[in-house]
């Protein structure tokens, strides 16, 4: 056997070394993008782990605010009191933005410790310098990694941005990369506690108390005392069991990335199934003579599934290490989200033995699936027909029962889809979540795929009906699609995956595009917004009101109002909250009432304990207008009257805004993270943002913005969080290519005869380049594009839908249009080979082709 | 219409590899208009080879072939396509049918190829179907169709666009004697009906006899020239 494999397919796949390769590489896309999903989502979750370890040192329990406010100093002793516990050990924690050598550089994640009771819970080792003293106001401990990064030595003085400007502070120490030296992969630093509080405005706050509990003490058992004692006012954990937060942020993440791991994976087996359907097919003659000469069908039939299995091997392990490579490049992108929220970095990109097994069985198992067709093909050639020239057949008619189960499919999809876009109430009651309505989205897009592509060869055979197309090269070339259905529709929906993506993609970022645009005009009033914070960036650097009593003397300045973002944690979810200043907030900018009753909505939102809340979020809690609900403030559970529901476009599970007089009763924060002004008319926005800057900015690190800048930006954020698509677009496009060489080069390996015959007729070779184009136009171009932009607007329904957003679907003429150019272009260059190849054979050679 | 085919010291050399395969070695013939030529050999005389040449489907490696005074090797690759598409007719053993077109849109391809799919084009086309007795299958795909009748629509589809010279190369060969003999003396009513030249190829002495001159081939050389009256032939035979 293994001599008959060595002969008969080594020898083959290395005269074949093209068809060998695209074999291999249609393998390694779907492992590529599976390994790199599934490593990014590992490294996040390792990082955050280690973060949380490294950074937890001998702590048993971890008490934190349950929004970003901090707690009260005095719960330090409080939670201490709590039997089972031996030390509390308080930290400031800031996320900061930092300059070295007096040039921005970036964030750093810096703890305010207390030293003396610090040594509790870490242990710190230096490989330079020593640890800060209690009391210390003006020295930092870094990193040695962070060090040699920025060419820092003991005794360099760094900047950190802080609510009274920037501060600085001289390096006292470096911190080896093990324990607390490896927290946020080195980005981290260590000062004194009273000089962070001064820093970061935490006066009387701490933001994380570490729990060092007795020996022979369940983390358990004292974490539920703690629970009891805090009511609701901050939250109490287990380090280790920590990171369900970044699971949820990676499970919305890991959507968008496993759609396209599955699209590729689809796509990818679609490959390798045409690959060996026309290697098989060329090897007819051979594999028949073997079987004329006594070889079993059992035998063959192993030899085509060995070969597979062995492509698919060599293009797992290529797949698995390019998809290795490629996890680090996506990480980059990916975790910009989830690092604003979870501070941590990405960095362990490591295979465990899962993913590597995963990753190599896939590729055989995969290929050996799409082996099966083929492989079963040539077996139920006998071998004396096999012998004979071949044509193929024409088969009119397909089975019913066929059709039935091709419809029923593509019918349950398409159902699934209307029954979450059209009948709101049913979904709801079926899932009210949005990850389920996602996953129960995924399936009906997914099924509406499958269901498509086992429709197509009916659809081909009834709506492209004979004698109704005069042209002979169309009418050739529509007969040769309905000839071979199944190779026709999987090269169409090759194409059509691609155009669904980027028309589907295109439409998607324009309708978010055009709703954010449209929530900007009618909300966002602001000329020049103030912040610290990078607008995109992992650090967040609060002010304080007297900053803004100075901005406000600054000329032309017609109205001001603030803003201040933070988390509040609800059902075990990170929602967004948003605290404005009720009194001067409609001065500069807007909010739209879902239910359009904008002026009593504007005169509940300035009494007191009053909250609005974001469609997505209300949809996700069963929220209505009128509602009362219960938060959990740093002040203990306190209640709140919902006084409208607005669209608002925000990441999961949706925002909450309150007013900024409870919030500072309940949160005990005054921070400020943005100012937001009008000007008077006539005023010059850039002018006046330049005497800002001027003035203030580089005392006080600040970051002045102008309202078109900021649109730009966000757009700009849009396009961005959707650029690993237009990758896989390409990637697919090429794929989509692919299909349609190889199913041409099937095709006229298989009309031979018959195309010879043509140009025995008279026909030219244009006619016959035409012929060969037009069978990869309508695949492509005509049937791929219009199935593309079909399910491109169930994508947008589907999401607006899910989200509850007023997204409308706005088509995407440039998409389309590009769409159409592009896979016409790639049908062109996808025939090209094919159409030359069928003639370069002689036309006598064809006629007598066997 | 007389018509004239004339091969001037035709060679056709074949290469495989480093092998060189002499398969025509300086042949000259001359084929006059309305003439039915039977060509006979043994296996890998050249008598295919030959038949493709006549037929501007191959280019002979030395010498020409001139059809009307027109010498086919100075035509560029559309020209011999005109030739192919306007001048002759080719029915083949394996009939070469497109499986996906019914019996007459089989006959009409040729009309389609070449932008003449006129109502006086039609006409003809259905003069003949009828007279190759094609009316009643007209709309069968040739899979529907038996050996005889799927000669028969090829035949027509040679003729359909009035060549003035028809090639052949065993048109009988996957058909039995008794559908042979039909299809023979079907193309020989049409070379009297229709005054055209016909070249057929054959390993069959009968079917040779049909035609009213025989050349016989033999390594690339023409071996025997016979001009007899089919009955006497038939009965030398």
């Amino acid at each position: 056997m293994l001599t008959l494999f060595r002969t008969f397919n080594l020898r083959y796949l290395s005269k074949h070394k093209l068809r060998t390769a695209t074999i291999i590489f249609g393998v390694s896309l779907g492992i590529i993008m599976v390994v790199a999903t599934m490593l990014v989502n590992q490294s996040i979750l390792r990082s955050y782990r280690s973060l949380i370890d490294t950074a937890a040192g001998k702590t048993g329990l971890q008490v934190m605010p349950n929004t970003r406010s901090g707690l009260p100093a005095s719960m330090v002793d409080e939670v201490a009191s709590v039997k089972g516990i031996k030390a509390a050990v308080p930290l400031v924690i800031s996320d900061t933005l930092v300059s070295v050598k007096d040039k921005p550089d970036g964030g750093l994640l810096v703890y305010g410790i207390d030293p003396k009771k610090d040594t509790a819970a870490r242990d710190y080792t230096f490989t330079k310098g020593r640890q800060i003293k209690a009391g210390e106001t003006s020295s930092i401990v870094i990193t040695k990694t962070w060090a040699d990064e920025n060419k820092l030595a003991l005794g360099d003085r760094i900047g950190l941005v802080g609510v009274n400007g920037i501060e600085k502070l001289t390096i006292v120490g470096l911190l080896a990369e093990t324990g607390p030296g490896h927290t946020n992969a080195g980005q981290f630093a260590v000062m004194d506690i009273t000089a962070a509080r001064y820093t970061f405005n935490r006066t009387g706050k701490v933001d994380q108390v570490d729990l060092i509990l007795k020996a022979d003490e369940k983390p358990e058992t004292v974490q539920r005392r703690v629970k009891a004692l805090l009511n609701g006012r901050a939250e109490v954990e287990i380090p280790s069991a920590r990171g369900g937060d970044v699971q949820k942020s990676l499970d919305s993440m890991a959507y968008m990335l496993n759609l396209a791991a599955m699209l590729a994976l689809f796509v990818g087996t679609f490959l390798i199934f045409n690959n060996l359907e026309i290697s098989v097919e060329e090897r007819r003659f051979g594999i028949s003579t073997l079987r004329a000469l006594g070889l079993g069908r059992r035998k063959i039939f192993s030899l085509v599934i060995a070969e597979a299995i062995m492509l698919g091997f060599i293009g797992s392990l290529f797949g698995t290490i390019v998809g290795a490579g490629l996890a680090r490049v996506m990480s980059g992108g990916l975790t910009g989200y989830i690092l604003t929220m979870e501070k941590i970095r990405a960095t362990d990109f490591g295979l465990t033995p899962q993913i590597l097994a995963m990753g190599l069985l896939m590729g055989p198992l995969v290929s050996a699936l799409a082996a099966i067709g083929p492989a079963t093909r040539m077996l139920n050639v006998a071998p004396l027909e096999a012998l004979k020239p071949f044509e193929t057949a024409w088969r009119p008619a397909s089975s019913t029962w066929k059709l039935i189960v091709s419809a029923l499919v593509f019918f349950t999809g398409i159902g699934i889809i209307i029954a979450v876009v059209a009948l709101p109430s049913m979904s709801e009651g079926f899932a009210r979540d949005p990850n389920q309505l996602r996953n129960l989205s995924m399936v009906s897009i997914f099924l509406s795929f499958l269901g498509s592509v086992l429709l197509m060869p009916h659809l081909l055979s009834s709506s492209i009906g004979r004698g109704s197309v005069h042209s002979f090269v169309l009418r050739t070339a529509l007969d040769n699609l309905r000839r071979v259905p199944g190779r026709t529709s999987a090269t169409v929906t090759g194409m059509m995956i691609a155009l669904t993506m980027m028309i589907g993609m295109s439409a998607l970022v324009t309708s978010m595009t055009r709703l954010l645009d449209d929530e900007f005009n009618k909300m966002l009033g602001w000329d020049i917004l103030v912040q610290t914070t990078f607008f995109n960036g992992s650090a967040n650097v609060p002010m304080t009101e007297n900053f803004g009593k100075k901005l406000a003397t600054v000329k032309g300045i017609k109205a001001m109002t603030t803003f201040t973002t933070g988390y509040l944690k609800i059902n075990d979810n990170n929602v967004m909250l948003h605290v404005l200043d009720m009194n001067t907030y409609f001065d500069v900018n807007d909010l739209i009432p879902q239910d359009g009753k904008h002026e009593q909505m504007v005169r509940d939102l300035k009494k007191r304990g009053t909250i609005v809340v974001s469609t997505m979020l209300a949809k996700k809690f069963g929220y209505k207008k009128g509602d009362i609900v219960t938060l959990n403030t740093p002040s203990g559970k306190k209640p709140f009257k919902i006084t409208a529901l607005i669209n608002y476009f925000s990441q999961e599970p949706g925002i909450l805004i309150v007013g900024r007089g409870d919030y500072k009763e309940y949160w005990k924060d005054d921070a400020v993270d943005g100012f937001e002004m009008k000007l008077e008319k006539g005023q010059s926005i850039a002018a006046t943002s330049k005497a800002i800057k001027d003035r203030w900015g580089k005392s006080h690190g600040i970051q002045v913005r102008e309202g078109a800048e900021f649109k730009k930006q966000i757009s700009g954020m849009i396009s961005q969080a959707f650029s690993l698509n237009n990758l896989l677009v390409y990637i697919a496009l090429i794929v989509a290519a692919f299909g349609i060489i190889n199913s041409s080069l099937i095709s006229i390996l298989q009309r031979s005869r018959e195309l010879s015959t043509l140009r025995a007729l008279g026909a030219r070779r244009r006619q016959i380049k035409n012929i060969i184009r037009n069978e990869g136009l309508i695949m492509g171009g005509v049937l791929g594009a219009l199935l593309g932009v079909g399910l491109g607007k169930s994508l947008i329904l589907v999401s607006a839908n899910t989200y509850d957003l007023p997204l409308a679907f706005y088509v995407p003429w440039p998409a389309i249009l590009i769409g159409f150019a592009v896979a016409i272009g790639f049908t062109g260059i996808g025939s090209a080979i094919p159409s030359k190849a069928a003639l370069k054979r002689e036309i006598v050679e064809g006629l007598s082709y066997e | 219409m007389k018509y004239k085919v004339e091969v001037r010291d035709v060679a056709k050399v074949y290469k495989r590899g480093k092998t060189e395969f002499r398969a025509l070695d300086g042949i000259s013939l001359m084929i006059k208009g309305g003439e039915f030529l039977s060509i006979m050999g043994p296996s890998g005389s050249g008598k295919s080879t030959l038949l493709h040449l006549l037929g501007a489907l191959d280019k002979p490696t030395s010498g020409d072939v001139l059809i009307d005074d027109i010498s086919l090797s100075s035509l560029s690759d559309d020209d011999l396509s005109q030739i192919r598409r306007e001048k002759v007719g080719f029915i083949f053993q394996q009939f070469n049918l497109l499986p996906t077109l019914t019996a007459c849109e089989n006959v009409l391809l040729p009309l389609k190829i070449a932008g003449q799919n006129t109502p006086e084009a039609r006409s003809f086309a259905n003069e003949v179907i009828k007279a190759v007795g094609l009316a009643k299958w007209c709309d069968h795909l040739p899979e529907e169709l038996s050996g005889g009748q799927m000669q028969r629509v090829g035949i027509a589809r040679a003729l359909v666009i009035k060549p003035a010279l028809i090639l052949a190369d065993e048109p009988t060969g996957n058909l039995d004697s008794k559908t042979g003999e039909e299809i023979l003396n079907l193309l020989k009513d049409c070379q009297e009906r229709f005054n055209q030249t016909i070249v057929m190829v054959t390993h069959d002495a009968k079917a040779a006899a049909y035609g009213g001159r025989i050349v016989r081939l033999k390594d690339g050389r023409v071996d025997e020239e016979m001009e007899v009256s089919g009955v006497n032939l038939i009965s030398n035979l």
